[in-house]
C-alpha cells in the first residue's frame, strides 16, 4: 500500500474521531483552545508511534493469553514517559491538558491500533499506521479547536480575530457547547459524506478480545 | 458533613462527571439507547468505580507515595482497574450467574472508560481522605448513571422521531447531550 | 515452555523494564520539573509583592514567605485558601511590605462559576486591595466592593485579604499589645462599644459592677450562624471568669471573637490603659542626659539624649535590632529633624515607619524620666531661682558656675534655722564636691532639702543671667509670652552692647505696651536685663523681657 492510501486512510476514511469515533473524551474536554488540540493530538500521536513499534517488535514475544495488559502496560509507560517530558519540558501545554495526559492510557484508539495492527504487522508498517492515525487525530482536535476557540473567545491559536468588546457566545468555550459542536461537525460531515457514522466496533471489539484473552 | 454532602452532590450535580468533567464518554454514547442498559450499565459503573477508588487510594498511600515511585501512578492504577474488571467478571460469574448476565457485557467495556481511571487520579488529586474518595466515587458513579439514564431517555424518544439522516445517531446524541449539559450547568449551590 | 511460565515471565519482563525506563527518565526529568516550579512560584509571587527572592517560612499558620532584597526582608507573601462559591476553595496569594500594607493579590486557583464567581480573579477586583493595611477594614461595603452577583467568591477573597494583612500584622509585631484594662478603676456602669466581626459590625454591652467584669452581651451582629455561635457564647463567659479582655479565641470563628474583644475594648476605652501621652515642654528640660527606650520594628531601640540650653541638642540610639540598612539612614533622618524643629512631632519616614515611630517614642520615654543633670555642660554665669520649702515661702538659690563647675552657692530660706541651716550646708557642700544633684537629702530636714534642689533645677531652667559684653554682634529675634499673646523683639547687639531693641510683632493693649517700653529703655541703659517690671503692665513687662532674652540666648547659641 502506498503512503498515500494511508494518509488517506487515517485522515478521511478511518478518521479516529469523525469516523472512528474513538478518543470522545479528549475531544470534548480539551478542545476549547485550538493549540491544546495540537497539543493532545500530538501527545497522544507519539504515544501511539512508541507503543506501535515496541508492540510490533515484541509481537512473536508477547503470549496471546496476556497480550491485553501487556500493551497496558507498554502503553502505560509511554504515557507516563510523555507526561514527564512535557512537565518539564512544556509546562503551560501540560497544565492545559491536565488530567487528560494520563487519560491517554485509555484511548480506545491506541490499544486499538495496537491490538489490530502492530502486533500483526511489521514495524515500519506499524510506524506508519501510528503516524497517519495520529495525524487523523490531530487534525480533527484541530478543527474542531479552531471552531470552538473562535466562537467562544473569538480567537484561533490565540490570535484575537474579533474586535475589541464582541462578546462571542462563550457557551461554546463550556460543555454543552462541546458537545453541540461535536454533533454538529459529526452531522455536517455525515451529510457531506452521504454516510452515517456508527459507534467504532474497535472499542467493543477489544472489550470483547479480553474476555476471551 | 457539610463538606461530605458537597463532595457527593457536587460530584452528581455541578461537576458531573459525564456533562461536566468529559469523562466516560464513549459508553455515555455507546450505551445509552435503551434505558435498561443504561441502568445496568450504571450500576456496573458504581461497583467498579468504587472499589477501583478504595484500590488505588489504599495503593498511593501505601506504595506509590511512600517509596517515591509517584511517577508509576499512570501503569498501577490502569493495571489495577484492569485487574479489578477481571476478578470482578469472575467473581461475578461463579456468585450470581443473573447478575453476571445482566452486567456481565458492561464489564469490559468499563476498563478503558476514562471514568474510572479519572476518578482514581482526582482522587488523588484533590487530596481526599478515604471517607471523601468513597463519597466522591458513589456520587460520580450517581452521576454518571444520572446522565445515562436521562440521555437514554431522549434518545428512546429520538427513535421513533423523524431525524434528518445527517444527524441521525451519534450528532443528534450529542446535542441532546449537550442541551443536558446545559442543564446541568444550571445548578447552583 | 510452559505457557502460564512464559506468560508470567514475559508479563514480568516488560512490567520491569517499563519501570526502569520509566525510573530513568524520572530521574532525568525530576530535577527539571522542581527547577521550573520553583521558577514559576517566583514568578507568581513576584507579581504581588516585589522583591528579588522569597523564602518560605516554616510552621506559621499560612504558607508564608519572606520577601527580601539583599538580605533584607521587605515584605511578606500570604498564600491563603478562601471558602468561596465552589467546594474547591479560591487558592490567593497575598504579597504585603513590612508595614503589612497589601501590595498585589493574586488568585493562583479556583472553582468559582465562569461568567460569575471567576471575576474575582479580573485585575479590576484585585487591585482595590491594593494601599490597604492594619488600619483599614477591608470589609465588603466599608472599604472595598464585593462583585454583584458573585458575592461568596467576593467574600471569599475580601475575607483572606484581610486575615492575611492581620496574620502579618501579628506575625511582624505590629499590631501592639492591647494594655490591659483594669476593671476596679472603672465605675460601675453599661458601656457600649462595637467592633469589627467576619460578618461586620458587631456591638456589646460591657456591664462593670463593683470593679469587676460581671457581663458582656453581644447586642447586634452580622456572624455566620452556627459557625460562629462558640465565639458569641464562650468569649463573654470566658472574659468574665479570667476578668480580663484577653482571651484566647476560639478556633474556627477567629474573626468573631476578636470582634468581641476589640468591641469591648472599645466599649472601655476610656478606661484602657494607654501611655500618658503628656506633651513635653522641651525647652523646659533640665540640661543633662537622658536615656530611655521604646520598641521599634523588630525590638527594643535603646538611646540616650543631650540636652542643653532648653534645646535637644543630641540624640544618639546605643542599640536596636532593626534592620539597619532601612533603619539607621531613618534614624538620621528622624533625629536631624527632631534637633532641627525642636519638637517630636516630626513625620516618619517611609519605609521605616515602624523603626521611626520606635525612635520617637525612646526619646519620649527617655524625656519623661529623670535626667542626669550634667552640671558641667551648664553655660557660665550666675543663676538664680527659687522653690517651695518646708514653710511654704520658697527658697531661694543663686550659684555661681565657671569652667562648667559650681563654684559658689548660696540660699536663702524661711524654714527653721536650726534645722535648715546645717542641712543646706551639708547639701551644698556635697553639690559641690560632686558637682552633681544627686546626693542625699538629709534626713530630719528632707522637704527643706529637696526645696534646694528643685529651686537650682529652676535656676538651671531660668537659664544664668546674661553678660551682654560677651555677646557677638548681630540682630537676633526673640520671642516671649506677653499678656495678650506674643511678643517678638529684635534686639541689636554690637561691641558687646545691646544698641536697639524693636518690636516686631504683640497683640497687647497700646497703654501696657507703651508703659512696658520704659523697661527697654532701662535694659539698653544698664545694659542688663536685671531690670524692675513696670508695675501695672507687668504682663507685657514680662513678655518683652522674655522676649529680648529668648533674642541674647539665641546670640549665646
Amino acid at each position: 500500500m502506498s503512503l498515500k492510501t494511508e494518509v488517506v486512510r487515517g485522515i478521511f476514511k478511518e478518521n479516529p474521531i469523525f469516523r472512528l469515533l474513538l478518543g470522545m473524551c479528549p475531544t470534548l474536554a480539551v478542545t476549547t483552545l485550538a493549540i491544546n488540540g495540537v497539543g493532545m493530538g500530538l501527545a497522544t500521536t507519539a504515544v501511539l508511534l512508541g507503543s506501535n513499534l515496541v508492540v510490533s517488535a515484541l509481537k512473536k514475544v508477547i503470549p496471546s493469553q496476556v497480550r491485553i495488559p501487556a500493551y497496558i502496560v507498554v502503553i502505560a509507560s509511554f504515557v507516563t514517559m510523555v507526561g514527564m517530558i512535557m512537565e518539564a519540558f512544556m509546562y503551560p501545554l501540560y497544565e492545559a491538558l491536565g488530567i487528560f495526559i494520563p487519560l491517554i492510557v485509555v484511548n480506545c484508539l491506541i490499544l486499538g491500533r495496537a491490538e489490530a495492527y502492530a502486533s500483526k504487522n511489521s514495524l515500519g508498517k506499524s510506524a506508519v499506521d501510528a503516524l497517519v492515525m495520529g495525524a487523523g487525530f490531530t487534525l480533527s482536535l484541530t478543527v474542531l479547536g479552531i471552531v470552538r476557540e473562535f466562537l467562544g473567545a473569538g480567537s484561533i491559536f490565540g490570535l484575537t480575530l474579533v474586535g475589541e468588546g464582541a462578546s462571542m457566545p462563550v457557551i461554546f468555550a463550556l460543555p454543552p457547547g462541546a458537545f453541540i459542536t461535536l454533533g454538529l461537525l459529526l452531522a455536517l460531515i455525515n451529510g457531506l459524506t452521504a454516510r452515517r457514522s456508527k459507534l467504532s466496533a474497535a472499542c467493543q471489539d477489544q472489550a470483547l478480545a479480553k474476555r476471551e484473552g | 458533613m457539610q463538606e461530605i454532602l458537597l463532595i457527593f452532590f457536587g460530584a452528581v450535580f455541578f461537576n458531573n462527571f459525564v456533562l461536566n468533567r468529559f469523562l466516560g464518554i464513549c459508553p455515555f454514547l455507546g450505551v445509552s439507547k435503551r434505558i435498561e442498559t443504561s441502568l445496568g450499565m450504571g450500576m456496573a459503573v458504581a461497583f467498579v468505580m468504587t472499589l477501583a477508588s478504595i484500590i488505588t487510594w489504599v495503593l498511593q498511600g501505601l506504595v506509590l507515595n511512600k517509596l517515591g515511585l509517584e511517577y508509576l501512578q499512570t501503569i498501577t492504577f490502569i493495571l489495577v482497574i484492569a485487574a479489578l474488571v477481571q476478578f470482578v467478571e469472575m467473581f461475578l460469574q461463579k456468585v450470581s450467574p443473573t447478575l453476571h448476565k445482566a452486567l456481565g457485557v458492561f464489564l469490559p467495556l468499563i476498563t478503558t472508560n476514562c471514568a474510572i481511571l479519572g476518578i482514581a487520579l482526582l482522587n488523588i488529586d484533590f487530596g481526599y481522605n478515604l471517607l471523601q474518595t468513597i463519597v466522591h466515587a458513589l456520587g460520580a458513579a450517581l452521576g454518571f448513571t444520572l446522565a445515562l439514564i436521562l440521555l437514554a431517555g431522549i434518545r428512546e424518544k429520538l427513535e421513533i422521531n423523524d431525524v434528518p439522516d445527517a444527524f441521525a445517531g451519534i450528532p443528534i446524541a450529542l446535542i441532546s447531550a449537550g442541551i443536558l449539559a446545559l442543564a446541568f450547568s444550571g445548578f447552583v449551590l | 515452555m510452559n505457557t502460564s511460565l512464559k506468560m508470567i515471565l514475559v508479563l514480568g519482563l516488560i512490567a520491569a523494564i517499563s519501570a526502569g525506563v520509566l525510573s530513568g527518565i524520572n530521574l532525568l526529568t525530576g530535577p527539571i520539573i522542581e527547577e521550573q516550579a520553583e521558577i514559576r512560584l517566583q514568578e507568581t509571587l513576584a507579581q504581588v509583592l516585589e522583591a528579588e527572592e522569597f523564602v518560605e517560612q516554616e510552621g506559621s499558620e499560612y504558607i508564608l514567605w519572606h520577601a527580601q532584597d539583599n538580605g533584607n526582608l521587605v515584605g511578606y507573601v500570604v498564600r491563603l485558601l478562601g471558602q468561596g462559591y465552589s467546594s474547591d476553595g479560591i487558592d490567593i496569594l497575598v504579597g504585603l511590605d513590612s508595614d503589612a500594607v497589601v501590595q498585589g493579590v493574586y488568585i493562583f486557583s479556583h472553582s468559582e462559576t465562569p461568567g460569575l464567581g471567576d471575576k474575582v480573579a479580573a485585575a479590576d477586583f484585585l487591585t482595590q486591595f491594593e494601599g490597604k493595611g492594619l488600619d483599614d477594614a477591608i470589609a465588603s461595603g466599608d472599604d472595598v466592593d464585593a462583585i454583584s452577583g458573585a458575592t461568596s467568591s467576593s467574600m471569599a477573597v475580601i475575607g483572606s485579604v484581610r486575615n492575611a494583612v492581620q496574620f502579618v500584622g501579628s506575625y511582624a509585631g505590629l499590631v501592639e499589645e492591647a494594655p490591659t484594662i483594669d476593671f476596679a478603676s472603672i465605675p460601675d456602669g453599661v458601656y457600649a462599644g462595637t467592633g469589627r466581626g467576619f460578618g461586620g459590625e458587631l456591638s456589646v454591652e460591657v456591664t462593670i459592677e463593683g470593679g469587676e467584669l460581671t457581663n458582656v452581651l453581644v447586642t447586634q451582629h452580622g456572624e455566620t450562624a452556627g459557625i460562629s455561635d462558640p465565639a458569641l457564647s464562650q468569649i463573654p463567659d470566658a472574659m468574665v471568669e479570667s476578668q480580663s479582655v484577653e482571651v484566647d479565641t476560639v478556633s474556627g470563628a477567629t474573626m468573631t471573637s476578636d470582634g468581641i474583644i476589640s468591641a469591648v475594648r472599645d466599649a472601655l476605652a476610656e478606661f484602657g490603659g494607654g501611655e500618658a501621652d503628656a506633651p513635653i515642654e522641651i525647652s523646659t528640660l533640665l540640661p543633662g542626659k537622658y536615656v530611655g527606650a521604646a520598641d521599634g520594628y523588630k525590638g527594643e531601640i535603646s538611646i540616650e539624649v543631650i540636652v542643653s540650653a532648653g534645646k535637644i541638642s543630641e540624640i544618639t540610639v546605643l542599640s536596636h535590632t532593626d534592620t539597619t540598612d532601612i533603619a539607621d539612614p531613618a534614624f538620621d533622618t528622624v533625629i536631624s529633624n527632631i534637633v532641627e524643629d525642636q519638637s517630636l512631632e516630626v513625620d516618619l519616614v517611609s519605609g521605616a515607619t515602624f523603626s521611626s515611630e520606635g525612635l520617637i517614642d525612646a526619646v519620649k520615654d527617655a524625656l519623661r524620666s529623670d535626667v542626669i543633670l550634667d552640671i558641667s555642660s551648664l553655660a557660665d554665669g550666675e543663676y538664680s531661682g527659687e522653690a517651695e520649702g518646708f514653710s511654704g515661702d520658697p527658697i531661694q538659690v543663686t550659684f555661681v558656675v565657671e569652667d562648667g563647675e559650681i563654684v559658689s552657692l548660696e540660699a536663702q530660706h524661711s524654714d527653721t534655722p536650726d534645722v535648715a541651716n546645717p542641712a543646706i550646708n551639708e547639701l551644698k557642700d556635697a553639690i559641690i564636691d560632686g558637682q552633681t544633684l544627686e546626693v542625699d537629702l538629709v534626713s530630719g530636714a528632707t522637704y527643706t532639702c529637696q526645696g534646694l534642689l528643685d529651686a537650682i533645677k529652676k535656676a538651671i531652667q531660668n537659664g544664668p543671667s546674661l553678660d551682654v559684653s560677651t555677646l557677638p554682634d548681630g540682630v537676633f529675634e526673640g520671642t516671649g509670652a506677653g499678656f495678650m499673646g506674643d511678643i517678638t523683639v529684635q534686639v541689636t547687639v554690637s561691641a558687646g552692647e545691646i544698641s536697639d531693641i524693636e518690636i516686631v510683632q504683640e497683640n497687647e493693649t497700646p497703654e501696657n505696651l507703651n508703659m512696658a517700653k520704659a523697661l527697654l529703655d532701662a535694659v539698653m541703659e544698664e545694659q542688663t536685663l536685671e531690670v524692675d517690671l513696670v508695675s501695672g503692665a507687668t504682663g507685657s513687662s514680662e513678655g518683652l523681657l522674655e522676649a529680648v532674652e529668648a533674642a541674647l540666648m539665641s546670640a549665646v547659641q
